[in-house]
């Protein structure tokens, strides 16, 4: 069962190393935007949207949490070290998709970090 | 094979090379998401779309065109079907005939984009400009998937490996997925005649 309860665990590594942070930054785009709509909305009067505040908390917890799905993809390559993509599934599966996630969410942080700052930095309500 | 004897086989590895093709796809699907969404979003800001002066976008061989590009679907699931049988004879065929439809779709593409730039410059208004980025980069992605069908056609014609077999699974997938956005581009391109 151990070995059962260790596989599941690096599947969940794997998952969450390879789309946690992409996951990330769409939500981080589709509630900053629905934020921005609601601040440039009639009902703003009522609500007073801060926008800014939205958008470094947005970015704030997405780079949170795309270092989280970074730091599981960096545990699960030193635990797939000895594995080659070419090795039979999982465990070459797990190592190829590790060194994507690892290089891909160095991207998203990035992705996150210009997409909040581009938000904060624009000023919303103006015609397109 | 019984219900109950089939249900007890592990399920079949996908390999590296599907899955590798799968996130690349995923990425794609973003990135046309994000064009399209942007299309939409200027649409429902502008009053009058197209803009005065821009001619509303053509019906029949957009359309037309599409279609053939999406029938291409059936040699591409065809040879890959075929390499799994050690067919190759039969998947090179599929290809090929494949690839001579997809290149005249882009030549034909190409003709109406260059036609177009001519008569409202993607400068010219943000209509102008989300349709060619949008029409660019699904030309584009057409563009790689001939590049993958040659290179397949020129590996092949010294034999078919796992390797390959793997190659023509992943490349049919990634034309699967083009034909899918081919509809959503041609929707998108067509939608102010709705």
């Amino acid at each position: 069962m151990r070995g059962r309860g260790l596989s599941i665990d690096a599947e969940f590594l794997q998952w969450f190393g390879l789309l946690g942070a992409a996951l990330t930054w769409t939500v981080q785009l589709v509630v900053g935007f629905g934020v921005t709509l609601a601040r440039c909305g009639a009902a703003n009067a009522v609500l007073g949207v801060d926008v800014k505040a939205w958008e470094i908390s947005l970015m704030a917890v997405g780079i949170a949490l795309a270092l989280l799905a970074e730091a599981a993809a960096l545990t699960l390559l030193w635990q797939t070290r000895d594995v080659d993509y070419s090795d039979p599934p999982p465990e070459g599966r797990r190592h190829f998709f590790v060194v994507a996630a690892v290089l891909g969410n160095l991207l998203f942080i990035v992705i996150i970090v210009l997409s909040g700052t581009g938000a904060i930095v624009h000023e919303p309500c103006m015609p397109s | 094979m019984s219900a109950v004897a089939r249900s007890e086989q592990p399920p079949l590895a996908r390999p590296n090379g599907w899955w590798g093709m799968a996130i690349f796809v995923a990425t794609e699907a973003t990135l046309f998401g994000t064009i399209i969404g942007t299309y939409f979003y200027l649409r429902f800001n502008n009053l009058h779309w197209p803009p005065p002066g821009v001619p509303e976008p053509k019906l029949t061989l957009p359309l037309l065109l599409t279609g053939i590009l999406v029938a291409t679907s059936v040699p591409m699931q065809f040879a890959a079907s075929a390499a799994a049988k050690g067919r190759l004879s039969a998947a090179r065929a599929a290809l090929l005939l494949a690839v001579v439809v997809q290149a005249g779709y882009l030549g034909m593409q190409l003709h109406l984009f260059v036609h177009d730039v001519h008569e409202f410059p993607p400068s010219g208004s943000a209509y102008s400009s989300a349709y060619f980025t949008m029409l660019g980069g699904h030309d584009l992605h057409v563009g790689l998937g001939i590049l993958l069908n040659l290179w397949l056609l020129l590996r092949t014609s010294t034999g078919l490996t796992t390797y390959r077999m793997n190659a023509i699974r992943a490349t049919t997938f990634y034309w699967h997925f083009i034909n899918i956005l081919a509809l959503c581009v041609v929707g998108t391109q067509i939608s102010p005649r709705a």
